[in-house]
């Protein structure tokens, strides 16, 4: 009877450690990471004595709960966190994309102000002398440069901000390392089997999932549970190995993107992006970059083009056209550890293209020193200065040590407009052509500024120019004193000094085309010509066709990148589903498993009270 | 920053997160319909925004093209009043021309023709010089700040313009200028003016054997000179139609454009309602089964 009551004792012991089990699943149901623990019960092999009443023992051993075990699938588990780690890379790469397009779109894009610029040529060339015409061209170049300067300081806040999160995330990988690290120390002294053990493996799976939510993992586990955490794959640099983690941080790759540097500064190991969100945030970084040296592209290549065909013209004035567009700001940054309040502001000379430079404070003297970054050409004394074109001067008080970096930007930072009096515009081309009065054919000469003649003739031609049409088609260009400059056929350009001109056929002998310069600035052939930019196409399309390809390089990808991000979402939920269903808690599963050990604890509680009867009558027959 | 929390996903996790899903998707079709837009931004639909950007910048231009091409018709008009005044100044000089021609006028009479023939050589030289609504001189050619005509020193009226005037060409349509002057009253010593002077001359001389060539000669040139201006305004007759011809042009494609504008990026409001009622059903039947399925447990039945 012993026996019996020592089986039923265990029983009980095992029930209730069952029921225990059943209560900790149901309180730990929504637990983040929890895994439904299972009783492990074993039957007690035949032999082993379970209480001292026991000699020879012939019956059954009884049950024992051989420990608590988490139902886990390692596969499923790894596959979870995997997809959670496409889930976290896609998402990260869809918020950074959205921000860079909205950068580009919209109100912010270059679109609009750049066909409004050529709109506004296209009003000049029909209107070439209206003063208010003119200062509408100025105001949308102003206008258009604004823009540029507007998207490409977006674009570098962008980056700014892209870089913090990236460190941050890094960071909050070697603090998630530094916190395995801590529960692989605890897993080496657990008892294995035990609860502790079982809560530490939770935690240890959470950070592993918070993990791979960062960046790709390759985890190993070893018979203690302990973690060994790779970044990449199986052959990269190990960031955790048991009770040992080491620090992780972000680098700029050669790429444009991110790479993981793993080990102390100066020791670091890279590793291998290859998902979580760091990786989305490498992508964005790719795509920010290319998209902010195509717009600087686009900036420098307006500029360039713009400025080159107005060079080509002349104003109202009579005077050749200088630049629209100046292509050179200046950035003052005081460093981080100024300690005065002094606002330093340097304005750049027309045409200058300066270095960096930098602006110190010596408290002593209570002198400005403004030289080259490397120190050199120092120019001393109180402001304003003046060094390579740029002037600074400064607002509030400065302290001894407090230092200034100028440096100058170019591209769709740097692009400006220089300040033009709207007759300044050279709307009117330098040289102008026609046909005598009385000329038989009606022909039109068309003109265009060319290279001087080399050499230079000696005496210098006299303007103006005349381009007279003799017998056979011959044209002969001479100036005023009837010195030949050059001759040719219907439709060959001819050469003149700085100038070049042809006559497309039909010609008649005896006519006569002019050419002289234009000192009133009148006409409109430049502007033309600065339209001509607008569709001036090649290799690398039109400016604006430059525009789309610019959007398109990122809502391409942007676009492409919300597909995965479903399919990769719903490839998650479906990993998490089938982990739920092996390792999650299911309360009607919980349910059913405490009915069923409730009876089993009733069951041989009253096994217990049978024993004791019949322990009783053993005893009152043998007084009897 | 990006903070990475996993809940405990269950099937109702999911189930919950499948319906937020449900109603974004509701939220972004409603912002679509209030706006009739199918896109709202690039990402939405690449293809269909490049497409919907270059018919924007295409209206841009045609709206740019059409401005051009009224400014250079204003021009034009002015320039086809003046020309028709000036005709009508040459017609009555040759017939002053052909009534000085008369054998049996005295000189006073001729000297009556002279002063009417004076005060047409004014009048034509106004209209010459003729302006357009910004005050720019219509036949002076490219050099438009000044007068198209002068008196030299010698009392002679000269061209004193060069090269063309700006039409329409900023909207790719050439020959829509207005003609400079040579092209309407001839070169300076044998066009309309000079004819005026010689019939001055003509009308002044005394000797009859020498007046009577040179009344031919003057009246030869204004017959010439007449036919310039006729030539000069049918060729500006034919500009303006064609500018007319250009603006119906620009008018239809700015239709076409519109046109294929709200195909590419207008919203098919039809298609948009059934896909949010089929959505709102959806939620609907997603919320209705969610606490049926997740509400409930065996632990509800036990006593």
């Amino acid at each position: 009877m012993s026996d019996l009551l020592g089986l039923a004792l265990g029983g009980v012991r095992a029930a209730r450690t069952a029921l225990e089990t059943v209560g900790d699943n149901v309180a730990n149901a929504m637990t983040p990471g929890y895994v439904r623990r299972v009783a492990q019960l074993g039957s007690i092999l035949p032999g082993r004595a379970n209480s001292p009443f026991e000699r020879d023992p012939v019956a059954a051993g009884g049950v024992e709960v051989r420990g608590i075990a988490r139902a886990v699938d390692l596969i499923r588990q790894d596959s979870l966190r995997r997809a959670e780690g496409d889930v976290a890379m896609l998402e990260a790469a869809d918020r950074w994309l959205s921000l860079i397009q909205s950068s580009l779109t919209g109100p912010a894009s270059v679109e609009a102000p750049l066909g409004d610029f050529f709109a506004s040529l296209a009003d000049l060339a029909s209107d070439p002398t209206s003063a208010a015409v003119r200062s509408t061209v100025l105001a949308r170049a102003e206008s258009l440069a604004g823009r540029f300067n507007a998207a490409a300081a977006e674009l570098a806040r962008l980056e700014v901000d892209l870089a913090l999160e990236a460190r941050v995330e890094a960071d909050r990988l070697t603090s998630l390392a530094d916190a395995l690290a801590d529960v692989n120390a605890q897993l080496r002294r657990a008892t294995p089997g035990g609860g502790a053990a079982a809560g530490l493996a939770d935690r240890r799976d959470l950070l592993l999932a918070q993990l791979a939510a960062l960046a790709a993992i390759d985890v190993r586990l070893d018979p203690r549970g302990m973690a060994t955490v790779r970044i990449g794959g199986p052959g990269g640099p190990v960031v955790v190995d048991g009770p040992r983690n080491e620090p992780v941080r972000v680098v700029a790759s050669a790429e444009g993107g991110f790479a993981l540097g793993v080990g102390p500064e100066g020791g670091d190991v890279v590793g291998a992006l290859l998902g979580g969100s760091i990786l989305g945030l490498s992508v964005a970084r790719q795509k920010l970059l290319e998209t902010a040296q195509r717009l600087d592209a686009l900036a420098d290549r307006l500029a360039g083009e713009i400025n080159a065909a107005h060079a080509l013209g002349v104003d109202q004035n009579g005077e050749p056209g200088g630049a629209i567009f100046s292509t050179v700001r200046l950035v003052v940054t005081a460093a981080a550890g100024n300690g005065g309040n002094a606002r330093v502001a340097a304005t750049l000379a027309d045409g200058a293209d300066p270095p960096e430079l930098r602006l110190s404070f010596n408290a002593a003297s209570g002198e400005w020193t403004l030289a080259h970054a490397d120190g050199s050409s120092p120019v001393t004394g109180a402001l304003p200065l003046t060094l390579e074109g740029v002037t600074v001067e400064s607002l509030g008080d400065a302290r001894g040590g407090d230092v200034y970096a100028i440096r100058p930007v170019r591209g769709a930072r740097g692009i400006g407009t220089r300040p033009l009096a709207p007759d300044a515009l050279a709307a009117a081309p330098r040289w102008l052509a026609d046909r005598a009065p009385g000329n038989a054919s009606g022909a039109e000469p068309e003109v265009r500024v060319g290279p001087p003649l080399d050499p230079p003739p000696d005496p210098p031609l006299e303007p103006p120019f005349a381009l007279a049409v003799l017998a056979g088609g011959v044209l002969e260009l001479r100036d005023d004193l009837g010195v030949l400059v050059a001759s040719g056929s219907a439709g060959d350009w001819l050469a003149g000094d700085g100038f070049e001109i042809r006559v497309p056929g039909p010609l008649v002998e005896g006519d006569v085309y002019r050419i002289r310069r234009n000192h009133a600035g009148g006409g409109h052939g430049n502007v033309l010509l600065m339209l001509d930019v607008r569709d001036r196409g090649g290799s690398a399309g039109t400016l604006e066709e430059g525009v789309d390809r610019m959007v398109a390089a990122i809502s391409v990808p942007l676009a492409e990148t919300r597909v995965r991000v479903a399919a990769a979402r719903e490839n998650r939920d479906r990993a998490a589903e089938a982990m739920a269903e092996a390792s999650g808690v299911d309360l009607n599963r919980e349910a059913a498993d405490m009915l069923r050990f409730q009876q089993a604890y009733q069951a041989n509680a009253r096994l217990i009270q049978t024993a004791r009867e019949t322990f009783e009558a053993i005893l009152r027959a043998g007084a009897a | 920053m990006m903070v990475v929390i996993l809940p405990a996903r269950s099937g109702a996790t999911v189930s919950a997160e499948r319906m937020m899903a449900l109603e974004n998707r509701l939220e972004r079709l409603e912002g679509k319909i209030a706006r009739g837009v199918r896109f709202t931004e690039p990402a939405e639909d690449p293809a269909g925004h490049l497409r919907a950007s270059l018919l924007a910048r295409l209206d841009a231009r045609l709206v740019a093209e059409q401005r051009t091409i009224d400014r250079a018709s204003t021009r034009l008009s002015r320039a086809e009043v003046a020309m028709a005044e000036s005709d009508q100044v040459l017609q009555r000089l040759r017939e002053l021309a052909i009534l000085g021609r008369t054998g049996s006028l005295s000189g006073g009479d001729r000297q009556v023709i002279a002063v009417e023939v004076r005060g047409f050589r004014a009048q034509l030289f106004d209209l010459a010089n003729s302006r357009d609504d910004a005050g720019r001189h219509l036949f002076a050619g490219a050099l438009d700040g000044a007068p198209a005509y002068v008196e030299d020193e010698t009392g002679a009226i000269v061209w004193q313009g060069f090269g063309r005037g700006p039409g329409a060409d900023a909207a790719g349509i050439a020959g829509t200028g207005v003609p400079p002057g040579p092209d309407l009253f001839g070169a300076d010593e044998t066009g309309a003016f000079a004819a005026i002077d010689q019939l001055l001359a003509a009308l002044e001389e005394p000797d009859e054997q020498l007046r009577g060539p040179a009344m031919e000669a003057a009246l030869a040139k204004l017959e010439a000179a007449h036919d310039r201006i006729v030539g000069a305004r049918a060729r500006t007759g034919t500009a303006l139609a064609r500018l007319e011809r250009e603006t119906e042009r620009v008018a239809q494609a700015r239709l076409a454009a519109a046109e294929s504008l709200a195909a590419t990026r207008g919203l098919d409001l039809t298609a948009a309602l059934a896909e949010l009622e089929a959505l709102r059903l959806a939620l609907s039947a997603a919320q209705a089964v969610f606490p049926r399925i997740h509400g409930t447990s065996l632990f509800d039945r036990l006593g």
